[in-house]
């Protein structure tokens, strides 16, 4: 039997951060995705790396773990994030009491802001409403959150950490109250394994509840969803965020090429089969449109669900989503329920993800009686940037690539020197090249993708406005040409990539993107028949909506 | 077409674009509009780093905006990108000249036998393409002393302007007083106002702030005109094609409003005359012996959505046979295809239109364009003309008779 | 007020295509007003079967032939198109030059790939193309070769790069044409992916195909795909040839309505719209007719006439050829070419016709 110190359950940013501090202080771990990175929250979100504005008047504490987490990921994942800065805009109608209140909350916070007139703003931000009143800058930013998990991952698989997906946990074997063992399948084979092991975390967000159960532990969690949209390109350049009471529909962050407007907050019974209804998307453009009007003319493409996995303190239960405080809780199942050596973290966000793996890892490192400090705050999560030769690859490719690929891009570049047919953009939206393709669905990749919507995740192919339609054809034959798959199975691959990609765009409303749709059908001979308008679409638990 | 931001989100990534791209169709290695334009576009939103010499290759002919079944503005964004483009110095040196046409032209004026004399020797030329990067195979048009404004006299019919450009203003002079003779044959007084190049030079050469100031320039002496209602008509494509469509966006505010108005007022001179037919006030009429026209039409006259008025126009002329050519782009361009590096691509885009050409067997080519007039000359060393000037040689003809 | 054309067509789909020719073929002057290209360039412009004999699937055939594109099928039997995923569509008309399988077929079929071209691999169809065969008990076997092209056409090399040097270079045809019928010795036909030629007339296909000395067949790409390209220029350009005037860019942007009837057609030219009038508009733009006549997806009368909430025309002489409901791609083709017929007829029917014409 296979064996390790620590097991985390729940690929997401906790279980990575967590996989990296443990690796830092020499605690051998297994990290077991039941999916593939990203899968839950962490890929569901707007990959909004908060300055602690949107907290600073309900939730100081919050907000003051978040404008430190801010500075820390900025310098220590500059890689993973975008510095773009944010506004919290007044929008006419909303409450000048409040923005009175953010600015001294803020400034109580060491929030470094500046107040802006409104013009000042709006030839910072063109698409903002003309009849703003005014903005508050905000060193808010973009995080990848999909670059963040990897960037985690892979240092810590360099420092001797493992990783595994596909890897759903069916049994946390407790023997005389002591974690001794967890039992799971690798769900694309089929095969059961087991890994002995000290001590689990449980990391695994929305799915905490059923992780917990695994070991005879009730954890009581509420789901919370949130819908967001992704537009076909940027309308602003900064995170924009309403300055008012925290509610639907009032943040913009500008990722990458595309912009995501979010979110709603709805009760859901469980993280699995969550759904976006045209109704919410039209909602959440409403809302929008009050802070940017262009949103009205945007092309949206693409809506996505995910849940905050809200942890319910006693007493708590009744309160509304947002209410529930958005900290964080770690959760000694030996000391709360017996089953020693089992550790639940649960609630946060994404932008504490590495003070929540912080705290976790101190109390594994407790029970293992390890000394060594926590030092993710200060150790960057990847070396330099290499150079890489220019001129193999247009510069705006080499750009991505670099960011993405880090150390490994030279040696996609190079491969490109050896066969410059390896230079063809697979992904045209995201200027990802047959040479990346080939590494990361080669053994060479630190993290092996196994499907078509893992390569996405690795370098955002199929995120961009053609959803997959064309670049998914070429990824699926490179698949064939690097004997990954079988043409039966690439074929496979393709469909199920497809289909995915196409859950994401049928809730949306008339537009290009049903053009972009409609076009795929007739590519692949699809069932065009599905009405978008009446049709709430099933967004499956395994689906990787972004 | 959508004209705003937003012409980016229209794009499916269909390529119908490339598909119509005459330099695509010739050179392999360049990416197509498709990539140049909606593509990096999202990336030039973004802020990454999107330069690249290919941009410099775009002719600007628009074929890709109205293959696009989405009317995504793809040449446009092009365009925008060849402003911020950065270009070693010979070719930023030269592509300076080339943006100011009407500048080059004023050198002329001084001693234009001189001047072509000096650009007729095969020693300028090769110092010329050495120093310069001109091309020392293309023929220079000649220079001529230039065209005066003129104002207009009372007519029945009323007043309309003419904006010559530089072309007919530098070379051919001859013309404009053509054009005032089939409009005055029409009952227009024709006043012909004081203005400047209409950019499109500045444009395809990356100089967005020239481009402009010359649109500032040109409206302050039109803008008065088409504000009292008089037509401004050219008779050159791509004239009328910037006149219509460039000058709102290169300028903002109030400026860019009246520029609008301005646009509305602009008629090809070939549009002006179709609606005096369909009218009824205008026919061409005969000329002595027969000929047989081929006609090119340029791309500048497809992106202005009128149709093709000078077929109709020239079929109404007795004697005249024409045939449409319709065989793609001369691959010209204006200044394009006077630059060294791109002479080649340049003829080996005409290519196609150069053997219907000699399939056809004319006895000489019209077209509006006199850059495709060029190019078409030195392709296939057909005579080429105006289709105004036949028609004006019909109406001559008829009232010697 | 003087009258530009008989009839006006908005669209160059199959509908709008169809309705020019059997206008034209009548005698009409027809200007036909286009947004770039139609429901024919993203795949092969294929037709379903129809229950029996039809007479706009004939009419579309006959233009298609006319122009240089003849389409193969049968009335009564449906062959099966393999699509870029080596999957089997069922089909009724197909352009000749498209690969498609009877049940009964049998024999080896050579599929030809270029080395390093995008989007098609030679193996992959083939593996494909023998296990989908097998699986539903066909009975042609494929056999892949990758060919290297004998002259750099751009890296990556796409399809379109090859079918334009195919348009113009006489000496790469016959480069190609030698080096396939190299690869394909011992095969009963060929399969290549759709790359010969964009402006390829069916004799330079045939010249090809006698100069290769097998069948020759293609099969469809991704966007833009060479086999439908091919088939909208010719159409094109046969209707070109009929006297039709194109007006290519610009959408239409309003239809001018007076004493209940279209007066004219503003396109959105860029500065100043260009107005046409005509007898009869005919509307073959798909979804978009909606937005133009300002009716939500509106019921037609028996003369395909689009009525008002109140079930009046929306004007004497404005037809449509509606916008097929969802359905796969060759039938609502196929639905599409009746829609222009039936809506040409109409119109030459004379009853939406100006009455002082």
């Amino acid at each position: 039997m296979d064996s390790t110190q620590v097991v985390i359950i729940g690929g997401g940013a906790t279980g990575a951060g967590l996989l990296w501090d443990l690796s830092l202080r020499g605690i051998a771990a297994v990290l077991l995705e039941q999916q593939d990175l990203a899968n839950g929250a962490t890929g569901r979100c707007h990959g909004l790396l908060h300055s602690g504005g949107r907290y600073a008047v309900k939730d100081p504490e919050a907000a003051a773990e978040c404008i430190a987490e801010n500075r820390i990921l900025k310098r220590i994942a500059p890689h993973c994030v975008e510095d773009c800065g944010g506004l919290f805009v007044q929008c006419q109608g909303d409450d000048p009491a409040f923005f009175e209140e953010w600015w001294r909350a803020a400034s109580t916070l060491g929030i470094p802001s500046s107040r802006l007139s409104a013009e000042a703003a709006r030839a910072l931000e063109p698409n903002l409403a003309p009849d703003l009143l005014g903005a508050f800058t905000t060193p808010d930013a973009h995080v990848d959150v999909f670059r963040l998990v990897q960037a985690n991952m892979e240092a810590a698989l360099a420092r001797g950490g493992r990783v595994r997906t596909y890897a759903q946990v069916r049994k946390i074997e407790v023997v005389r109250g002591r974690v001794q063992s967890v039992r799971f399948c690798d769900t694309r084979t089929g095969e059961e394994h087991q890994v002995r092991c000290e001590i689990v975390v449980n990391a695994a967000g929305g799915w905490a509840r059923e992780a917990a159960a695994l070991a005879g532990v009730d954890v009581p969690l509420r789901c919370d969803k949130g819908t967001l949209l992704v537009l076909n390109h940027r309308l602003s350049g900064r995170v924009l965020n309403r300055c008012r009471k925290a509610g639907d529909g009032d943040i913009l962050v500008p990722a990458g090429p595309v912009c995501i407007l979010g979110t709603s907050s709805v009760t859901v019974p469980g993280p699995d089969g969550l759904t976006c209804t045209a109704e919410e998307i039209q909602d959440l453009l409403n809302l929008g449109e009050v802070m940017v009007p262009a949103l009205a003319e945007a092309r949206v493409m693409r809506a996505f669900a995910g849940v905050r996995p809200l942890y319910i303190r006693s007493g708590a239960a009744q309160e509304a989503g947002r209410q529930v405080s958005r900290g964080f809780v770690l959760l000694d199942h030996g000391e709360r329920d017996g089953v020693h050596g089992f550790i639940s973290v649960l609630g946060g966000k994404l932008t504490t993800y590495r003070l929540m793996a912080a705290r976790a890892a101190d109390a594994v490192a407790a029970q293992l009686g390890v000394q060594v400090q926590c030092s993710t705050d200060t150790v960057p999560l990847r070396a330099e940037e290499p150079a890489c030769a220019s001129g193999l690859l247009p510069e705006a490719a080499l750009e991505k690539l670099v960011v993405r690929r880090g150390a490994d891009a030279p040696r996609i570049v190079e491969a490109i020197r050896h066969q410059p047919v390896l230079a063809e953009m697979v992904c045209e939206c995201e200027l990802v090249s047959r040479a990346e393709l080939d590494f990361i669905l080669g053994p060479d990749a630190p993290l092996p993708a196994s499907t078509l919507a893992d390569v996405g995740r690795r370098t955002r192919l199929g995120f961009g406005p053609c959803q997959g339609t064309f670049c998914g054809f070429r990824a699926m034959l490179a698949g064939f040409q690097d004997h990954r798959w079988s043409a039966e199975e690439a074929v496979a691959q393709l469909h199920a990539y497809i289909e995915n990609r196409r859950k994401g765009q049928l809730p949306i409303p008339e537009g290009k993107q049903l053009d972009q749709m409609a076009m795929g059908s007739d590519i692949y001979g699809l069932d065009p028949g599905l009405e978008p308008e009446v049709q709430p679409i099933a967004l499956a638990g395994g689906d990787h909506v972004r | 077409m959508r004209t705003d931001s937003f012409s980016v989100d229209n794009c499916l990534k269909c390529s119908l674009c490339n598909t119509v791209c005459p330099v695509m169709g010739v050179e392999p290695e360049y990416p197509g509009p498709k990539r140049l334009g909606p593509e990096l576009e999202r990336m030039r939103v973004e802020g990454v780093a999107t330069d690249t010499t290919w941009v410099e290759y775009c002719l600007g002919c628009h074929r890709c905006d109205l293959a696009c079944p989405n009317q995504v503005d793809v040449s446009a964004m092009i365009a925008a990108a060849k402003a911020t483009h950065r270009k070693p110095l010979q070719r930023r040196l030269r592509d300076w000249w080339f943006a100011r046409p009407a500048l080059l032209a004023r050198l002329a004026f001084v001693a234009p036998a001189v001047f072509n004399l000096s650009l007729s020797l095969k020693p300028v030329r090769v110092l010329m393409e050495r120093v310069m990067g001109i091309s020392s195979r293309r023929p220079f048009p000649r220079y001529t002393h230039g065209l005066q404004p003129r104002s207009a006299a009372q007519a029945p019919r009323g007043r309309v302007a003419f904006f010559p450009g530089c072309y007919i203003r530098a070379n051919r002079p001859d013309l404009a007083a053509k054009v005032v003779r089939l409009l005055e044959h029409c009952g227009y007084a024709v006043e012909i106002p004081a203005t400047t190049c209409c950019g499109v030079p500045s444009l395809a050469n990356g100089a967005a702030a020239e481009a402009a100031a010359q649109a500032r320039t040109n409206l302050e002496h039109l803008a008065p005109l088409a504000e009292s209602g008089v037509p401004i008509l050219t008779a050159c494509s791509s004239c009328g094609h910037m006149l219509k469509t460039g000058f709102s966006g290169l300028l903002e505010g109030d400026l860019s409003a009246r520029a609008n108005q301005l646009a509305s007022a602009i008629w090809d001179l070939g549009e002006f005359l179709a609606r005096e037919a369909a009218e009824g006030r205008f026919a061409g009429a005969a000329l002595a012996g027969k000929q047989r026209v081929a006609y090119h039409a340029p791309c500048h006259l497809k992106s202005q959505g009128i149709g093709q008025p000078w077929v109709a126009l020239l079929r109404q002329i007795h004697g005249v046979t024409v045939e449409p050519l319709d065989a793609g782009c001369c691959g010209m361009s204006g200044t394009y295809g006077f630059k060294q590096e791109k002479y080649e691509l340049s003829m080996r885009i005409g290519q196609s239109l150069f053997e219907r050409i000699d399939e056809v067997r004319a006895e000489s080519v019209a077209s509006e364009c006199a850059t495709c007039r060029m190019q078409i000359e030195h392709g296939t060393g057909t005579r080429t003309l105006h289709p105004l000037e036949l028609l004006e040689e019909s109406i001559a003809e008829e009232s010697r008779a | 007020m003087s009258v530009d054309y008989d009839a006006l067509v908005v669209g160059s789909g199959f509908a709008g295509l169809t309705a020019a020719a059997a206008l034209s073929a009548a005698g009409q002057r027809v200007a036909l007003v286009t947004t770039g290209s139609g429901s024919l360039v993203f795949a092969g412009a294929c037709l379903a079967m129809p229950a029996g004999p039809d007479p706009a699937l004939r009419c579309f055939t006959e233009f298609a032939a006319a122009a240089g594109c003849r389409y193969t099928g049968s009335e009564c039997s449906e062959a099966l198109l393999p699509t870029l995923l080596g999957e089997l569509q069922p089909v009724g008309f197909a352009p000749h030059f498209l690969d498609r399988f009877e049940a009964t077929d049998e024999g080896l079929c050579t599929v030809a790939g270029i080395e390093g071209l995008s989007g098609f691999d030679a193996e992959f169809l083939a593996e494909r193309l023998n296990q989908v065969a097998g699986e539903q008990g066909l009975r042609r076997r494929h056999v892949p070769r990758t060919l290297r092209l004998g002259r750099a056409l751009g890296v990556p090399l796409t399809v379109l790069a090859i079918a334009r040097c195919f348009d113009a270079d006489r000496a790469f045809r016959a480069e190609l044409a030698s080096q396939l019928r190299e690869a394909a010795a011992g095969s009963d036909s060929l399969l290549l992916p759709a790359m010969l030629g964009i402006e390829s007339t069916e004799h330079k296909l045939d010249a090809f195909e006698r100069a290769v000395g097998l069948p020759v067949r293609e099969l469809v790409t991704l966007p833009p795909s060479v086999a439908g390209l091919r088939v909208e220029r010719l159409l094109k350009k046969r209707l070109h040839a009929l006297g039709v005037e194109f007006f290519e860019g610009f959408p239409v942007r309003a239809l001018r309505l007076q004493q209940h009837r279209c007066a004219q057609v503003e396109v959105a030219a860029p500065a100043r719209s260009l107005k046409l009038i005509a007898s009869a508009v005919l509307l073959a733009v798909g979804r978009r007719q909606s937005e133009l006549l300002g009716l939500h997806a509106p019921r037609l009368d028996e003369r395909q006439r689009p009525l008002d909430a109140a079930g009046n025309p929306f004007a004497e002489n404005v037809v449509c050829a509606p916008s097929p409901a969802a359905a796969p791609l060759h039938t609502a083709n196929l639905l599409r070419v009746r829609a222009g017929f039936g809506a040409a007829q109409s119109v030459l029917a004379g009853e939406v016709h100006l009455a002082h014409r």
